[in-house]
């Protein structure tokens, strides 16, 4: 009895030994990379803020780590422990970050003149690269922030510029739409109905081009263009521009559309 | 000998449980995740999902007129009165199956993105106001509807709230 009691110690001893032989690997010792793609794997959860935890503490230099832990803290909306990470992040390799906290200021916290530091500061590091912060064109950015800051006339360079850089079929079609509202917002009215046709000519399902030209037809006193785009606007509605993490600066709704057209009947 | 095998067997058995009890907390909680508290919380409101709430940006749960009809409807009610002149309050909250809300909680950064205390006034204020919006449509999976954590941010410049978004 005593010898079987002993075989069985050996044995849970030995199973128990391993498991945390095994737990210890996988957190602590396997290589950083595999970790990372862990931790990643399973943002926002609680183990995998302890594995970039210890990824921080073991590699203190690993910038990866630090930018993607901030990742759920800033899509879950604390923003003071997300940027705290993504800062240490750009520290360390402002080249590789940079323009993500840029588009981080800009869409989640709103903060249009820091976007813009972090997209000045990233394009004077690559003077010979059109830079794409987390995939988008660094201009349409740009453009955009000086747009949310209400600076219409400085936002119109930089949409060209990016209009000019990607080529017009290969734009963001909000590019003209943005440039469309600046001018319409300058009162500029023919130039931001030719700033819509652009759009319209890439995508002719691009609603908000539709809506624009609803608004500046209705300037003009033109409500028989100003109907047919409005109708183009419902008829494409179904395409719009929209985000699940955040609503854009340009985003239209149904309920614009119908406020438009109580005041075009 | 027998002792060196217990002393390896209790504390091996010791070192799993430790390792398993706080790989099963940390398994178990998430970034953002919000518990009831009598203190602070509504004891009407109820947690009624089948599944585990998910993130705003996961369920698909939204509200009627989305984040512009929010705009319009809170904001001739906020103020930034009680709140630091620069900053941005992010409200966090859950939408429950039935699309009532509730749980609320109130951050604050500074300019830098610096963590400001939010006094638990406030927390009640916002969470008030939030509590007037009626349009929330709770997404369904397979028929059942779901719990959502959902946040809106309010952008305070010179003491005045700028932005809702």
């Amino acid at each position: 009895m005593k010898v079987f009691f002993k075989i069985v110690k050996i044995l849970l001893a030995t199973i128990l030994t391993l498991y945390i032989g095994f737990v210890a690997y996988i957190l602590v010792f396997q290589p950083k990379e595999n970790r990372f793609h862990l931790a990643s794997s399973a943002q926002g959860n609680g183990l995998s803020q302890a594995v970039f935890g210890i990824l921080n503490w073991q590699h203190p230099k690993y910038s990866e780590a630090f930018f993607e832990r901030s990742v759920p803290f800033n899509k879950r909306g604390d923003y003071a422990t997300g940027f705290y990470y993504l800062n240490h992040a750009v520290e360390l390799d402002p080249l590789e970050h940079l323009g993500y906290r840029g588009y981080m200021k800009l869409r989640f916290l709103r903060d249009y003149k820091a976007a813009l530091a972090d997209f000045d500061r990233l394009d004077a590091m690559t003077p010979d690269v059109v830079d794409a912060p987390w995939g988008e064109d660094i201009d349409f950015l740009r453009g955009e922030a000086h747009y949310g800051m209400g600076n219409y006339a400085e936002a119109i360079p930089y949409f060209k510029r990016s209009i000019s850089n990607q080529g017009a079929d290969w734009a963001n079609v909000q590019t003209f739409v943005y440039q469309g509202l600046c001018y319409y917002h300058l009162g500029k009215y023919e130039e931001a109905i030719s700033s819509y046709e652009n759009g319209l000519a890439q995508y002719d399902t691009t609603c908000e081009a539709y809506f624009g030209l609803a608004q500046v037809f209705l300037k003009l006193g033109d409500t028989i263009q100003a109907k047919y785009n409005l109708a183009k606007a419902q008829e494409t509605i179904g395409y719009k521009y929209d985000d699940i993490y955040k609503e854009f600066l340009n985003e239209i709704y149904q309920e614009d559309l119908d406020a438009l057209s109580k005041v075009l009947n | 000998m027998k002792s060196k095998l217990n002393i390896w067997f209790l504390v091996s058995l010791f070192i799993a449980g430790i390792l398993s009890l706080w790989l099963y907390i940390k398994l178990t909680h998430n970034v953002g995740d919000i518990s009831y508290d009598s203190a602070i919380d509504s004891p009407e409101f109820k947690v009624c999902g089948k599944y585990r709430a998910l993130q705003y940006y996961q369920s698909g749960t939204y509200y009627q007129g989305g984040k512009k009809a929010i705009k319009q409807q809170l904001w001739s009610k906020v103020s930034a009165d009680g709140l630091p002149p620069n900053g941005l309050l992010t409200v966090r909250f859950m939408v429950n199956c039935h699309g009532e809300t509730g749980l609320f909680r109130a951050k604050m950064t500074d300019p830098d993105v610096k963590r400001m205390e939010v006094p638990q006034e406030i927390t009640k204020q916002f969470g008030d106001l939030i509590s007037e919006l009626k349009g929330w449509v709770p997404r369904k999976i397979q028929g059942e509807p779901l719990d959502s954590y959902i946040q809106i941010v309010f952008k305070v410049e010179n003491g005045k709230i700028t932005d809702i978004f």
